[in-house]
């Protein structure tokens, strides 16, 4: 219980400064262990390592709910390449400088593959905390994650085998992955079945789903696997809706209680004896930095990302998972690495999760857009001689609904979209537009923002809007905005707000009173059947 | 620690009570009594485990959570709720049942000391199991079921103090002589006011400040507590209180918060978890030899429990004039032992008051008048009783608008203007300030949030959240409650997902938004009529 104590009071303290500093939870969690440890003789070291093994197998068994297929399909195959692509040059780019700093062949595999996938917890953060989720960029980059996770227990199934022979290592994929088909089966056949029998009794729902990560746990370790992949693979089995989304509001506090022990206890058992580790990290961690962003942005371009989104997809990808912890730990326990490549591991993870706020801010973006835009042959050989148009930025998904009544009244369009896939679709149905972000002065000024006849905004990024608006003086600016701050602020800078909340309240207002009167007349007529 | 054996352990434990636990549904029977079943069968039965060891930190804090929950339930308006009747009700069943508990134990020769927390253990009736079947019974706001909490609350007052003075006591040896008793009780009570008082001067100086800033992220919220919680426990049991009176206390600080109702349904599911392992390791330890060595005694003491303690409620709640129907019905609910019994016996047997035969017994007494009570009472009263019913909180016909963003507060101001029942529902109690209708805190990804905004008696459940996977859930509920749902649709490419959980409308602001840009300009004559 003292341990407890001082855990949550540690946790409490490292949540405090993350939400105050917006650095992801994870590096502060660890480091605010780090520094409890300091405090802390061997043998309590020691003791908090026992809460390791129980919050680990916890905190996959969560991440593996929070793997809902579905998410994989929006934008398949960009994030299958995307994704493969990302794994496999950190994986061999960690390699290969683990080999430069003297790490023998199976410590180097271990550092690779550490690198190789990305922090789910702290991407979701983030995306979540800027509302970012729905943007395309932001389901091609939850795609990627999830498909990495995949990737990377599959090949660590694998890899804990390392030293029995490549027919062991194969024999233990295998296994996983015939745990994983186990696993897939429930999800399918068993699981809905069970979760929707019991959605409103929550007791056996908690108790019944922490079953089923036990017994999943239970034929991990039968299969001579780690019990975390079979924690992960029972998360797996209830990762579909509703299961998830219910077991969600079942376990959600439980697994905010173990994530809290798990990386406390690790910062806390974390004991760096040689500083030069930090070296050998930095030099680790510089390879996520630059190669994981150019890769995901090269790969992204060739998939019709925007650039926009392209680089935010790289940059929000340049960090290690924290399943390079579970990595690390798993070998240390399995004799397959020393403590010193888990402790680099560790290290790499704080570095680079650190970075994260810094890597994917707004100013780096805007700056190397500007700089790349010099590079768009696309936009460069474009000659544009517009006025009196209407121009339209941000197409989206409301967009067909604006065109008809523009043509009607004679006007020409000319659009600006960011989602390569909805630019194909104008471009056949040949109404002009240009790929790119619409925030981007370059491309305003080259679709003749000034001289249109108006302007209908449509954007999520309120930076975006506030480049747009700098025209305000010049062209009538409507701008559509969801939250009454938004209208305000477009207000202030000249535009006309155009609250689509307010448009969806007159709509269901009309809705309502037929339904209220329909109510009202069936109670009126039962009353009257009843008497 | 052997990692394995710890896991292998937990997992054994997890593993049995699911088991049962989903047995026991289908016998309508609580948690509880499966969860004692399963320690019953994998401890002294089958030998799998001897449910101890390892496990310590976890019994802990699974105790440690339940009060700290009953704490934070002590609201202040449950206080003044409490005040008058009910309490003196409570109090005088508490008195009158240890009193007769205490005779009975010295019918079989028991010494005093067992007699007094023997007695003690008799008396309490059991917050989960009454609890549990009134919600099921959904009798909660009944008459009876009102007497039945008040009374249960009143003894979990009781027990803390109890297991404070109990834990004063202790240490191994048997108090000598009045000054024996005097000087621990005062260094309790001392220490008891020492941690009170830095509760409330922690409270006024800081945590304050702490859970108004974090109010906004439940998880830091959460975090938080626990982080208190946990605290003051550490504290209370540096000044030689027990655990359970550092946890009670923590959450009583906390009952006053806003969102402390929210905070409650936050920490529910973890202490589901962790009092279920309590309970089947609690069975596990137990020692059959016990009962098999006095089997007299436990039957009569089966029968004080079950028939007795019935009996001589029903004539105290007359002589205290409840309601016909209401005293038979909440004397016989509470005819069972308390999880907490269990809780202060193995304390007491640990400080020596009393013997492991006797804390032995106590626990096979509840894994005994559980069941059958629960069987009694259901047996008896199959029908539903009336009501208490709150207008205020039972809505019937009303509008559950949820998430206070743009939309939902414009929604909310229209509905009542429009003279509907609304409730507007948020996680951040600041954005509800200044919304003229019924509010409520917390989120409706906790089935508890669902059941205590009455889903299934709405009129109409609006979701104006920005959350895909939150409304997708909210219209999954709607449905399965058959109740009319209007869902913001965030993304276009996803509304198949909400057609195909028969949404009653969707709310498309991008689409609405467009629609009323177009009618604009064209009202301005940019565009043609």
């Amino acid at each position: 219980m003292t341990y407890l104590a001082i855990i949550f009071v540690v946790t409490s303290v490292a949540y405090m400064i993350s939400a105050r500093t917006r650095i992801p939870r994870i590096p502060v969690l660890i480091l605010c262990g780090f520094l409890l440890g300091g405090f802390l003789s061997g043998e309590q070291r020691l003791e908090l390592r026992d809460h390791l093994d129980l919050s680990l197998t916890f905190l996959l068994f969560g991440a593996g709910i929070e793997l809902n297929p579905l998410r994989l399909k929006s934008h398949r195959n960009a994030v299958l390449w995307v994704g493969v692509f990302q794994f496999l040059v950190i994986l061999a780019g960690g390699f290969m400088m683990a080999g430069i700093l003297g790490y023998e062949l199976r410590s180097g595999l271990v550092i690779g593959l550490g690198l190789s996938a990305s922090s789910t917890l702290a991407v979701l953060q983030f995306l979540k905390q800027r509302q970012q989720m729905t943007e395309p960029f932001g389901r091609l980059v939850v795609g990627v994650l999830l498909l990495q996770d995949l990737v990377f227990l599959t090949l660590m199934a694998g890899l804990t085998r390392w030293g029995t022979g490549t027919p062991e290592v194969l024999k233990g994929i295998a296994e996983f992955l015939g745990l994983g088909l186990i696993a897939v089966l429930c999800q399918r056949y068993v699981f809905p079945r069970l979760v929707n029998a019991y959605a409103e009794d929550t007791e056996v729902l908690a108790i019944g789903s922490l079953a089923i990560c036990f017994t999943f746990a239970g034929l991990a370790v039968f299969f001579q696997l780690p019990p975390v992949l079979g924690a992960f693979l029972a998360g797996f089995s209830l990762a579909t809706f509703p299961s998830a989304g219910i077991l969600r509001g079942v376990l959600g506090s439980f697994f905010d209680f173990f994530t809290g022990i798990f990386f406390v206890s690790l910062g806390a058992t974390l004991l760096i004896t040689d500083w030069e580790i930090m070296g050998s990290a930095l030099a680790l961690s510089s390879v996520v930095w630059v190669l994981t962003p150019f890769t995901v942005f090269v790969v992204s371009r060739l998939t019709r990302r925007s650039w926009r989104g392209a680089l935010s997809s790289g940059f929000y990808l340049a960090q290690t998972s924290e399943l390079s912890l579970v990595l690390g730990l798993t070998c240390v326990r399995t004799g397959i690495v020393d403590e010193s490549v888990m402790n680099l591991l560790t290290m790499v993870t704080i570095l680079t999760t650190l970075a994260t706020p810094l890597l994917t801010s707004q100013n780096l973006t805007d700056f190397l857009l500007h700089q790349l835009s010099h590079f768009d042959r696309e936009i460069r050989r474009v000659k544009l001689d517009l006025e009196g148009h209407v121009l339209v930025l941000g197409f989206g998904d409301g967009g067909p609904y604006l065109l008809k009544p523009i043509q009607d009244s004679g006007y020409s369009v000319m659009v600006i979209e960011d989602d390569g896939q909805t630019v194909d679709q104008l471009r056949k149905l040949r109404i002009p537009c240009l790929f790119g972000d619409a925030g981007d002065p370059h491309l305003l000024r080259k679709a003749g923002i000034s001289r249109a006849a108006f302007v209908l905004v449509s954007m999520r990024r309120f930076d975006d809007i506030r480049e747009v608006l700098k025209y305000s003086s010049q062209v009538r600016i409507f701008v559509r905005v969801f939250e009454e701050f938004e209208a305000r602020k477009v207000k202030a800078l000249g535009g006309i707000p155009v609250s689509g909340a307010d448009a969806s309240v007159d709509a269901l207002e009309v809705w309502l009173t037929n339904l209220l009167q329909k109510q009202s007349a069936g109670q009126a007529s039962g009353e009257s059947g009843t008497s | 620690m052997e990692h394995g054996n710890f896991l292998e352990q937990l997992g054994l434990l997890v593993l049995a009570a699911a088991f049962f636990l989903v047995a026991a549904r289908t016998m309508r029977l609580p948690g509880v009594v499966a969860y004692l079943l399963a320690g019953f069968l994998i401890g002294p039965v089958l030998r799998l485990t001897t449910g101890s060891g390892d496990m310590e930190w976890v019994l802990e804090t699974g105790i440690s959570l339940m009060l700290f929950l009953v704490g934070l339930e002590m609201s202040p308006e449950l206080i003044r709720h409490l005040k008058g009747k009910p309490l003196l009700t409570g109090c005088c069943q508490v008195a009158v049942m240890t009193i007769l508990g205490g005779t009975f134990l010295a019918l079989f020769d028991y010494p005093l000391k067992t007699c007094v927390t023997g007695g003690l253990a008799l008396a309490l009736s059991s917050t989960v199991v009454v609890l549990k079947l009134l919600q099921d019974r959904r009798e909660t706001r009944s008459a009876y079921g009102q007497l039945a909490l008040a009374i249960l609350l009143t003894q979990d007052l009781v027990v803390i103090i109890g297991l404070t003075i109990l834990e004063a006591m202790g240490g191994g040896e048997a108090p000598q002589g009045l000054a024996g008793v005097i000087k621990p009780l005062a260094k309790t009570v001392f220490s008891f006011a020492i941690v009170l008082a830095g509760c409330y001067a922690a409270w006024k100086v800081l945590l304050r400040q702490v859970f108004r800033w974090s109010r906004s992220t439940p998880d830091l919220l959460l975090v938080f507590s626990l982080g208190w919680c946990f605290t003051i426990v550490y504290v209370a049991h540096h000044l030689h209180l027990s655990a359970e009176s550092g946890a009670f206390l923590a959450g009583i600080s906390l009952a006053g918060l806003p969102h402390a109702e929210d905070l409650r349904r936050r920490v529910h599911p973890l202490m589901q978890f962790f009092i279920a392992i309590f309970f089947v390791s609690l069975a596990a330890r137990m020692d059959v030899r016990s009962v098999a060595e006095n089997p007299g005694f436990f039957i009569w003491a089966s029968l004080f429990i079950l028939v007795l303690k019935p009996v001589v409620m029903l004539g105290l709640f007359s002589f205290l004039r409840w309601r016909r129907r209401v005293g038979p019905q909440t004397a016989l609910i509470l005819g069972q032992i308390s999880e907490f019994s269990l809780i202060f016996m193995t304390l007491a047997a640990e400080k020596g008051m009393v013997d492991e035969v006797m804390a032995n017994t106590v626990l096979a007494l509840a894994l005994v008048s559980f069941p059958i009570n629960i069987i009694i009472f259901q047996s008896v009263y199959r029908g539903r009783s009336e009501q208490a019913g709150n207008p205020e909180t039972d809505g019937k016909g009303h509008i559950i608008v949820i998430g206070m963003n743009s939309l939902g507060r414009k929604l909310v101001t229209r509905l009542a203007a429009m003279g509907q029942q609304v409730i507007a529902v948020d996680t951040d109690p600041k954005k509800l300030i200044g919304l003229e209708c019924r509010q409520f805190i917390g989120s409706t990804e906790y089935q508890e949030t669902l059941e205590e905004l009455h889903l299934e008696r709405a009129r109409l459940v609006i979701s104006a959240l920005r959350i895909e996977e939150s409304n997708e859930l909210i219209a999954y509920w709607c449905r399965m409650k058959g109740v009319d749902a209007c869902i913001h649709g965030v993304d276009m490419n996803n509304l198949d997902r909400l057609l195909d959980l028969k949404v009653a409308y969707l709310i498309l602001p991008k689409v609405d938004g467009i629609k009323k840009q177009v009618a604009e300009l064209k009202k301005m004559g940019l565009l043609h009529s």
